[in-house]
């Protein structure tokens, strides 16, 4: 598994702490939107075609510094922001592929303090539902359905709430939707709306409290279960469940998690037995740990070395099950990113006999890092040792034929120090009997050769017949059989078809 | 084979040398010759074997120029060639090579001509006797007493 570095995003910043918002419309393009240090509401993308884009200001909105803007996409070509703006009004515009960007509209009269989060859901893609702690302290809804329009804004269940707290809702199915708040008692709140029954009376979950105003993180990694998130009021990091067979679980510190009061929790589930939990800690640094239904929970660690001010909020979204992106503004104010894509291991051990002459060990080695990567495969180079066998580095490797080795062979092959019964060893030698740049002919442990006067790609040529790959005849390819001295347009690529075929090879695990 | 197309699968990563020699055949020779004394690492070791592998007049001249390469993994081809030429035509080469001051070329040279008998057996003696490698000295010995 591996996460990134942390980059700024087109040189975007934003004043600290300041949340930002991330939605992916399909699995290869993201939307970013941030208030900005000028209190202008931005925006940028990324495509995986095109990658990231400049920021620009969506249709001269503005807001607070630091004010969150909740964006919703309820089909793949349409998105809707929502953000208090600078007169305390609820504000809207909205995307669409065939339009463009419309023009920013108060929603319904509505209002909140300033930088009030609004919470949206859209419970289909016909029919958007909104929530908000009004400037009366009251907790405020509205709908929008592509039918009727806007509705009115009505008081959910006479419930209140610290100004500025944000509501967290949550539609586990197309009629239910589940809401949470820190009352104005600092109670931890919930009700629910079902279509049979309407709007339930607010209860207070488990006994949970927070600080006011503290948001609570609530997901549904099923439709019929609820895990929810809240820095408590002695600052640390909480969680609860609840389930359609058992009701709600008490409260529990999540692994000796800790946070400055008020910390948003940000949880994804890539699939439905796994979470991902992200908050900045008490000293500034961004941390995660997960849950795994088979494992647990695990223990936190900073993520890429990644710091923000106390409280910040860490936005973190799955664009597909084996891939995160994390957004975050950070301590100097400019907004960051980093990625975390999951990856299997190839442990690797290196024996030099003779270090190679044509290109140098470790571009050669980058070179394979590079390729197998792109290919999910992370190449660990789990130990480097020289050996000084000048009576093997010119290695007889006969027919170097599958399934076939020499004595020469099986007398250095035997030499395995450190590796694995299932690590793959590489072994540099001056040159093979008869000459060859490599020979990945093995029989009883995993093993190949290189010799000096081989390519930069020759290691991973060679590795990649470890693992079960064969020759290929384009010429661009890791595995062309014409030569990897003669590949062409580096890096060369590995086909979906090899791909599947190594990640399938016991050695990468 | 144009010496471009003998380069070409040359250059490859792994070489099925029996089918190139078969393929390349005796017209190659001087190409191959000519491949040896560019002397590039990266195809003159593979040019001397391949000669070596031929039947022809001229293969034990393209291992010998191999031999005077300021390569080591050149002359350490030559040194593997050896066990492909008949007992005349390796020994004046397989003299030069062992005197080579790498002792990795002296093994290779020493496992090359074991079996190929002749005037190489004294040869060998003298290594077993005489070489500044106790490795070496015990293949050579090795060899002489099979």
């Amino acid at each position: 598994m591996a996460w990134a570095g942390w980059f700024n995003v087109s040189g975007g910043r934003a004043a600290l702490g300041s949340p930002i918002t991330c939605i992916a419309r399909n699995p290869d393009h993201l939307d970013l939107f941030v208030t900005g240090t000028d209190g202008g509401v931005y925006s940028t993308w990324w495509d995986a075609a095109s990658g990231w884009a400049g920021w620009f200001q969506v249709s001269g909105g503005r807001a607070a510094l630091g004010s969150p803007i909740t964006a919703v996409a309820r089909n793949p070509d349409h998105l809707d922001l929502f953000v208090t703006g600078t007169d305390g009004g609820v504000y809207s515009t909205w995307w669409d592929a065939a339009s463009g960007w419309a023009s920013w509209f108060q929603v319904s009269g509505g209002r909140a303090a300033l930088g009030s989060r609004i919470e949206v859901v859209a419970r289909n893609p016909d029919h958007l539902d909104l929530f908000v702690t009004g400037t009366d302290g009251g907790i405020y809804s509205t709908w929008w359905d592509a039918a009727s329009g806007w509705a009115s804004w009505f008081q959910v269940s006479g419930g209140r709430a610290a100004l500025g707290s944000p509501i967290t809702a949550v539609a586990r199915n197309p009629n239910h939707l589940d809401l949470f708040v820190t009352g104005t008692d600092g109670g931890i709140y919930s009700t629910w709306w079902d279509a049979a029954s309407g709007w339930a009376g607010w209860f207070n979950v488990s006994g949970g409290r927070a600080h006011l105003g503290a948001p609570i993180t609530a997901i549904a990694r099923n439709p019929n279960h609820l895990d929810l998130f809240v820095t408590g009021t002695d600052g640390r990091i909480y969680s609860t469940w609840w389930d359609a067979a058992s009701g709600w679980a008490g409260w529990f510190n999540v692994s000796g998690g800790a946070a400055a009061p008020r910390s948003r929790i940000n949880v994804v589930s890539r699939n439905p037995n796994h979470l991902d939990l992200f908050v900045t800690g008490t000293d500034g640094r961004i941390y995660s740990t997960w849950w795994n239904a088979a494992s647990g929970w695990g223990g936190w660690f900073n993520v890429s070395g990644g710091g923000a001010a106390l409280a910040s909020p860490i936005d973190a979204l799955a664009r597909y099950p084996d891939h995160l992106d994390l957004f975050v503004t950070g301590t100097d104010g400019r907004i960051y990113s980093t990625w975390w894509h999951q990856t299997e291991q190839l442990r690797m051990h290196v024996k030099i006999l003779t270090e190679p002459t044509s290109a140098t060990r470790a571009q050669m080695i980058q070179n394979m890092v590079d390729v197998y990567r792109a290919a999910g495969i992370d190449v660990v180079v789990a130990s480097t040792e020289t050996l000084n066998l000048p009576l093997l580095t010119d290695l007889d490797v006969g027919g170097c034929t599958s399934g076939s080795t020499t004595a020469e062979q099986d007398q250095l092959f035997a030499n395995r120090n450190n590796a694995g019964a299932d690590d793959l060893v590489v072994y540099f030698v001056r040159s093979t009997v008869p000459p060859l740049n490599g020979c990945a002919a093995h029989r009883a442990t995993w093993s190949a050769v290189v010799a000096s006067v081989a390519s930069p790609w020759t290691l991973g040529h060679e590795a990649g017949h470890v693992l079960d790959l064969r020759h290929v005849t384009p010429t661009d390819r890791l595995m062309m059989g014409g030569g990897t001295w003669n590949i062409t347009n580096p890096p060369p690529d590995l086909a979906q078809s090899e791909v599947d075929t190594m990640l399938a090879h016991r050695l990468v695990r | 084979m144009e010496r471009d197309e003998l380069r070409r699968a040359l250059d490859k990563d792994e070489l099925d040398y029996p089918a190139l020699a078969a393929e390349a055949g005796p017209g190659s020779i001087a190409d191959l010759e000519a491949l040896v004394a560019e002397d590039e690492p990266r195809i003159a070791p593979k040019a001397a074997y391949l000669a070596s592998l031929i039947d022809a007049e001229g293969a034990d001249r393209v291992v010998a120029l191999a031999t005077q390469s300021r390569h080591d993994v050149v002359r350490a081809s030559a040194a593997a060639a050896l066990g492909s030429l008949s007992p005349e035509l390796a020994e004046p080469i397989a003299q030069r090579l062992l005197a080579d001051p790498d002792v990795g070329i002296r093994a290779r040279t020493v496992k090359s001509v074991s079996n190929l008998g002749g005037g190489l057996q004294q040869s060998l003696r003298r290594v077993a006797d005489e070489d500044d490698d106790p490795d070496v000295r015990a293949l050579a010995q090795e060899a002489v007493n099979d």
